[in-house]
């Protein structure tokens, strides 16, 4: 019931939203293949929710430059230098991870989310940071929400809610 | 059971027809021999849609640097997709914007993504191909490919939990959990509102096979390669999430067309980069 006082800030695809006030709720639908990324802050309070589509941005570094939030390269990045703008300190972040949900696909033509999930994976470790929790994969579509002032992660599908 | 098939046939023919501009333009844009002025002919008599087109043409989306004020202009400028985009819009615009709360698809949702697909299939086009499908024809196969949704999204609501327990106790397409419990799929039903809108049958071929080109078993090349086209495009479309719902990512993917479409992984990345931000931008055009 308490999200209902709740201002909620919908994050589109290749889209982010960072913040600090702990009246928001930052939320992203339609997760498929694409990769919801929350980080939050416990200490300095602040939040942020990434959905990006694609691994990689060189396939259209013109697109990159306008659009960084399209790419895993680009917009994890982008993600964690937003949040320490507001005071996150690397140290204390909590990352969960929700997507890359694929079609029925044997030969893999479609496994965008399969490579939108290494390429999180790779640049997490390259940095020294620790995925929390993740609910990934599967043929669902899901929808992903963060609140600023818990940090608490709900993921959605058609069939209930749970916290990540 | 019985009685929502029954409903499924009514409300398609309670549908109101596409007005005669429309279904003439559609076989007019198909045919790549048709000239402009054929085209000018028909629009010109129809003043809403003369009004839309130059709108559509002066808006922000083309960034033109002057304003155009001919329709023959903005016909040429527009070229068969967008003119088809417009064309189609007109009709089915405000339809597809619904809600289709069985399918679990908000405000917008299942037009933002016919219309992504229309737009995938129109990129997966191979450049060097000889014998191209007419743009205007493959653009309204994306647009319509899944406006049986708008029909069955009534009877699917009301066997919710039904299709929530075998979509988790099966590994079926999601197309065939609704043959199961309603009597049709929404590409079934999609095929019968194509034909009731007496519409090319070849659309409406592309409309019921979509889910399924495999099944296709007639002999037209053309239909064949619209089928691929709105298969792979369906398949992408699906895959970035766009305007998915409860049917989430339940279908299956025919490699085959992969291979003889020379669909690669880059290609996919690029494709789906482009869809997103002119799906974006139409967006803004239509909530001006």
């Amino acid at each position: 019931m308490e999200t209902l006082a709740l201002k909620t800030i919908v994050v589109d695809i290749a889209d982010m939203a960072v913040s600090k006030d702990p009246g928001n709720l930052l939320i992203t639908y339609s997760l498929g293949s694409c990769i919801g990324l929350t980080i939050w802050d416990p200490v300095a309070g602040v939040g942020g929710l990434l959905h990006y589509m694609l691994p990689e941005s060189t396939i259209s570094p013109d697109k990159a430059q306008h659009n960084p939030c399209m790419f895993a390269d680009l917009g994890i990045p982008l993600l964690f230098k937003k949040a320490y703008m507001l005071g996150a300190d690397k140290k204390r972040i909590v990352v969960k991870v929700a997507g890359a949900a694929q079609l029925m696909d044997a030969k893999g033509i479609f496994n965008i989310g399969k490579r939108n999930h290494l390429a999180l994976r790779k640049i997490l470790w390259r940095n020294n940071v620790i995925i929390e929790k993740e609910d990934i994969g599967g043929f669902e579509g899901r929808t992903m929400k963060l609140e600023i002032s818990t940090g608490k992660v709900t993921i959605k599908t058609k069939a209930g809610e749970y916290e990540l | 059971m019985k009685a929502e098939l029954i409903d499924v046939v009514d409300n398609i023919q309670n549908l109101r027809v596409l007005p005669a501009t429309t279904v003439r333009l559609i076989s007019l844009l198909s045919d790549p021999s048709t000239s402009i002025d054929e085209i000018l002919k028909v629009i010109q008599y129809d003043q809403n849609l003369t009004i839309q087109v130059l709108k559509i043409c002066n808006s922000a989306y083309f960034g033109l640097t002057r304003k155009i004020n001919s329709l023959r202009e903005a016909v040429i400028y527009l070229g068969a997709k967008n003119l088809m985009n417009v064309v189609m819009g007109l009709h089915c615009n405000a339809m597809l914007q619904q809600p289709q709360k069985g399918y679990g698809l908000l405000p917008g949702m299942l037009w933002r993504h016919s219309t992504a697909v229309a737009i995938a299939a129109d990129k997966l086009v191979d450049k060097n191909d000889k014998n191209p499908t007419p743009a205007g024809l493959l653009f309204t196969a994306g647009l319509l490919h899944d406006i049986g949704k708008v029909i069955l999204d009534q009877a699917l609501a009301n066997n919710y939990l039904e299709i929530l327990e075998k979509l988790e106790s099966t590994s079926k397409q999601f197309n065939e959990l609704e043959r199961e419990v309603l009597g049709y799929s929404h590409d079934d039903v999609g095929e019968m509102v194509l034909l009731h809108w007496q519409l090319p049958e070849m659309l409406a071929s592309v409309c019921r096979y979509h889910h399924d080109p495999d099944k296709y078993e007639g002999q037209d090349p053309q239909v064949r390669h619209l089928v691929d086209l709105v298969h792979m495009a369906d398949s992408l479309v699906i895959s970035l999430g766009l305007g998915v719902g409860i049917d989430g990512l339940r279908y299956e993917f025919n490699s085959a067309i992969a291979e003889r479409n020379k669909l690669t992984h880059e290609k996919i990345d690029q494709v789906g980069s482009e869809v997103l931000l002119e799906i974006k931008s139409l967006e803004q055009i239509y909530q001006e």
